[in-house]
């Protein structure tokens, strides 16, 4: 276990002394009296100051969050108050949320990061009075006349301190805003605050450095060309072995009818190698003639964590991709805050795409009108149609060895609206789904704990903590279902869930949808299977194991 | 013998009237014994005309669940000593005319009390 | 408790004021047309302006919050209200929060069972308590069309006559007073009850309630104990509905207290977070059709960026990439 978490005996004992979600005594003592406190575990490291440099950012140095002294850039009161007003200006979401929160704590207990720290300041409705107090001090309101009539407070470097500790301790995941009766969006305050802060040099090293890379390279990673094509090729070879068929993807082709675009770490991280692996076998499976692009060869855009700008400036290679080499749409593949972008963002900043066509699918003629203007469909939209119109040749007795349950990701599920397309693809190549409880699936998901650019091994203590209720959930599954296999449609998850079930719930391992359908498929040409695309063996293929 | 029993008869028959005469006598002699009750007192209201202006539903309440019942032992002192019946009557003997006394304020104010749901009020008889 | 007794005395200090000013100094007219002239002023101007200002901010992206299955392929059941795909959905959706709460409907309370284990219970209790308030808010306000109005119109007068319905008292009983009170008082000590709560609530989410609570007390005992004339009452009300600035006939000091009162919430409404009656239509999480893929939603401030091209990049890795047999646009 990593050095930055506590034992889990530890953790477990501390929730269980204090049995009520809010920790600690605070009495009488209002949430601005708490004092801010770095301690391993519980920071990022901050950005390096060549990441800064090479994409422009301010206030480039050595710090740290422990750092006494964050050697803040001259004048950075005024760059903050400067820099809110001119966000003021330009989202009515924040003006309106800053002003609008009647504090009914109806957000209180949705976050899991309240869930698993207990810290007041981590209630959403807090989280957003730490910008909401600086906001009336220095803004015309009745607020202003009465002072601590309604909580205003001084900018003070605490202040700041107290920022970047809270506006890092939130992923953006939006289930607050869910509950929220007037639909206030704690991930609106989150992004402006995070903006705010990379304005002045507070930063996170683990957001900005794929930043950096992404802007290069044109993925997180900062894989270039060769590596990239090279990393795929044997992912092609390892399909080979297992199932004796050989898939022919191909790189920056021109003509190609799908631009298909999926988050780096499907091309080099572990678990995320095994969905790609399934992504080619289902191309290959039905002859989709499409193309993979080491210039936009990143789906997940860091710059969401970032600034607008950095997300615009970032996903616009998508579209510029897109045009140069002369497809007729675009194609994304299992994502979460990908999809955050590519649905709610990307048209708006990069659009309109007039050089693309309406998405239709080559196999089933289904055209998917509710990509009409951005012209990218979701993998999961693409698959479910395959399935829905019988094209695809599936044995889901071959995921018989998996007993699964299905995490949503917060943004395609808040950010976006699909819930049904993977329960189906699910569902289809699997016979063993079973739902975690209602209360965290769906639109009630729970973050996995990591998102939002917080994946930092050394932040591993909030990691633990805050994936604490999404764990709780696939444990209660576990009991009731013996479920070993968690499956996911985010790039993200796939990173961030094998840690947080690992410490939280040993023997649950952690899969991409896609990679259950490549189990599922039987291909044309193949060879016998007997083991799922891990190399692991399947259900009722062990030596003297019959299937059931 | 038949005169017989035309007697016993016309025996029961007269006490069966007799019965009821006296019964109805002694229940119409209760309520409507002039004597018993306070002589109407016309000479001004039982308060000032600003306290009835805000208040004379309550008194009205009041003296509904006295009449109720106290009967005609239900008699209210004034602050200057006289005696009112506590009785609608007593307030219809002045304000018979309650098109101006009720009405006219009530639909100013858009007020619908339910008194005439069961009184018949002067306004409606012939 | 600071943050729960300042405001108290905040509203009982409001309250003295006009009591003393009309019972001792004769200062009917002040309280009477001048303050009640100039809150409806304040409340008119302030509350346009929060809403012209927040409408001339501009929805840059479209950030539905989308609560249920996007519309997608036809064989999938679209949750028209959960994530409505045109405007008309929205639309309905933004009306079920405002007149239902459809989102408080969905609370939960999290709690922590040995295990651990963590469980979530539903409770109504917030969206109930918050109904109550609201809506007999409104019915209170609706009645209150007979001091305003020769005759209400029916849609009010039948409001008035279900609000009485069991005519219990001589004036009849209205039941939202009753539920007024209780869900005030539901109000404010869950926010005194609940440890988290406590740290949440500043003065001014107490200052209203108390407030409101004061208003609302004055008015019940104008009505049902400590009496004024109406008919008095009525005639004020007309006369400044009617922008008359005649001076007022004489009515009990407790009707200055009520008006007072009211007038300070309504100078205090657009300036306060009560504008949140406002804030709920204008909501983008809620307001907006989840269709950013089917239709192109418009930034206003949307500008080109600078950013790396495709031939900056092939610039850098061209050996590179023709080394991998990749296609390359210059040689």
């Amino acid at each position: 276990m990593s050095k930055y978490a506590p034992k889990k005996n530890q953790l477990t004992r501390e929730f269980l002394e204090k049995p009520s979600p809010l920790k600690g005594d605070y009495a009488d003592r209002e949430w601005w009296e708490m004092p801010v406190e770095f301690r391993d575990g519980n920071w990022c490291h901050s950005a390096k100051p060549e990441v800064l440099k090479e994409i422009g950012f301010a206030n480039p140095r050595k710090w740290a969050a422990p750092d006494e002294d964050w050697q803040l850039p001259e004048g950075w009161e005024k760059t903050i108050h400067d820099g809110l007003k001119e966000r003021l200006k330009k989202f009515r979401s924040l003006k309106l949320y800053l002003d609008a929160c009647v504090r009914c704590g109806a957000c209180a207990d949705k976050c899991h990061f309240f869930l698993g720290t207990g810290d007041p300041k981590n209630m959403p409705v807090i989280r957003a009075e730490l910008l909401r107090s600086v906001y009336r001090n220095d803004f015309p309101m009745v607020e202003k006349i009465l002072k601590g009539f309604s909580g205003s407070r001084k900018l003070t470097k605490e202040v700041i301190k107290e920022w970047h500790m809270y506006f890092y301790q939130c992923t953006e995941c939006r289930r607050c805003s869910v509950f929220c009766p007037l639909g206030i969006d704690t991930a609106e305050i989150t992004m402006v605050a995070r903006e705010l802060l990379n304005l002045i040099g507070v930063n996170n090293n683990w957001i900005l450095a794929p930043v950096a890379n992404c802007n290069r390279t044109g993925n997180h990673l900062g894989i270039e060309p060769h590596t990239f094509v090279q990393n795929i090729e044997s992912l092609v070879d390892d399909i080979e072995d297992l199932t004796g068929v050989k898939v022919n993807p191909t790189f920056n082709r021109k003509g190609a009818e799908v631009l298909f675009i999926t988050p780096s770490g499907d091309v080099f991280g572990d678990p995320g190698v095994y969905t790609m692996m399934g992504y080619m076998l289902l191309f290959e499976h039905i002859g989709l003639d499409y193309t993979i692009s080491t210039y936009a060869s990143e789906g997940g855009n860091f710059g969401l964590f970032t600034t607008n700008d950095m997300m615009k400036k970032l996903n616009a290679k998508m579209y510029h991709e897109a045009e140069r080499l002369k497809v007729k749409w675009m194609l994304g593949g299992e994502c979460g805050h990908m999809w955050r972008v590519v649905h709610q963002y990307m048209n708006t900043m990069n659009g309109p795409a007039d050089f693309l066509e309406e998405p239709v699918s080559p196999v089933t003629g289904t055209k998917f009108t509710n990509a009409r203007a951005t012209k990218m469909v979701h993998i999961a939209e693409f698959t479910a149609d395959l399935i829905h119109n019988g094209k695809l040749k599936l044995d889901p007795r071959r995921n018989d060895h998996l007993r699964t349950t299905f995490h949503d990701s917060c943004n395609v599920a808040r950010g976006m609206g699909m819930f049904e397309e993977p329960r189906y693809i699910l569902n289809s190549v699997c016979n063993s789904f079973n739902e975690m409880p209602e209360d965290t699936i769906r639109e009630r998901t729970f973050c996995c704990g990591s998102g939002s650019g917080i994946n930092a091994e050394e932040f591993m203590e909030m990691r633990m903590r805050g994936g604490f209720p999404r764990a709780n959930a696939v444990r209660s599954v576990r009991k009731s279902h013996r479920v070993n296999s968690l499956v996911t449609i985010c790039a993200i998850d796939r990173a961030t869930l094998p840690s947080l079930m690992r410490y939280w719930n040993p023997g649950v391992t952690v899969y991409g949808l896609h990679e259950l359908v490549g189990n599922a498929l039987v291909m044309q040409g193949e060879k016998k299977r007997t083991e799922d695309l891990r190399e692991n063996p399947m259900a009722g293929t062990e030596e003297g194991d019959d299937a059931e | 013998m038949p005169s017989k029993k035309i007697l016993i008869g016309a025996a029961a028959a007269l006490m069966l009237l007799a019965a009821a005469y006296l019964a109805t006598g002694a229940e119409t002699g209760l309520v409507s014994d002039p004597a018993s009750a306070a002589a109407p007192d016309t000479t001004g209201c039982i308060y000032p005309k600003e306290y009835m202006h805000s208040h004379h539903m309550q008194v009205l309440a009041d003296w509904k669940e006295h009449a109720a019942h106290e009967g005609p032992d239900a008699v209210m002192t004034a602050p200057d000593g006289r005696r009112f019946q506590k009785d609608l009557a007593t307030c219809l003997g002045c304000h018979s005319d309650n098109r101006q006394f009720c009405f006219s304020c009530h639909t100013y104010a858009n007020v619908k009390p339910n008194c005439w749901n069961c009184h018949i009020s002067p306004q409606d008889l012939p | 408790m600071k943050k729960v007794f300042l405001p108290l005395i905040w509203v009982a200090l409001l309250s003295c004021i006009p009591y003393v000013g009309v019972a001792y100094f004769g200062m009917s007219y002040i309280f009477g047309v001048v303050i009640p002239y100039l809150a409806a002023l304040l409340f008119i101007g302030g509350f346009s302006w929060r809403i012209y200002d927040w409408l001339s901010r501009p929805v840059p992206f479209c950030i539905t919050t989308t609560c249920g299955q996007e519309k997608s392929l036809d064989w999938i059941a679209h949750q028209k209200l959960e994530s409505p795909a045109t405007k008309w959905q929205a639309a309905l959706r933004v009306m079920t929060e405002v007149l239902f709460f459809r989102s408080l409907f969905r609370n939960t309370k999290a709690e922590l069972h040995t295990g651990p284990q963590l469980a979530y219970a539903s409770s109504k209790w917030l969206w109930m308590g918050g109904l109550a308030f609201h809506w007999s808010l409104l019915v209170i306000g609706l009645r209150h069309a007979r001091f305003f109005f020769m005759e209400p119109p029916l849609f009010i007068r039948l409001v008035e006559r279900t609000d009485r319905f069991f005519e219990l008292t001589l004036p009849a009983f209205y039941m939202t007073d009753a539920l007024v009170l209780t869900a005030i008082t539901f109000l404010v000590f869950r926010r005194l009850r609940d440890a988290k709560l406590r740290i949440i609530s500043l003065q001014t989410d107490f200052f209203p309630l108390f407030l409101i609570g004061a208003i609302a007390l004055v008015g019940m005992s104008m009505r049902y104990v400590e009496k004024v004339d109406v008919m008095a009452v009525k005639a004020q009300m007309m006369n400044l509905l009617s922008f008359s600035f005649a001076a007022p006939v004489e009515i009990g000091p407790f009707f200055y207290v009520h008006l007072f009162l009211a007038s300070v919430l309504a100078v205090y409404f657009p300036f306060s977070k009560l504008m949140h009656a406002g804030a709920i239509f204008l909501s983008p999480t809620r307001n907006l059709a989840n269709n950013s893929r089917e239709k192109r939603h418009v930034n206003p401030w949307n500008k080109p960026i600078k950013f790396r091209t495709y031939a900056e990049y092939e610039d850098e890795y061209r050996e590179k990439m023709k080394k991998a047999g990749l296609p390359v646009e210059k040689d």
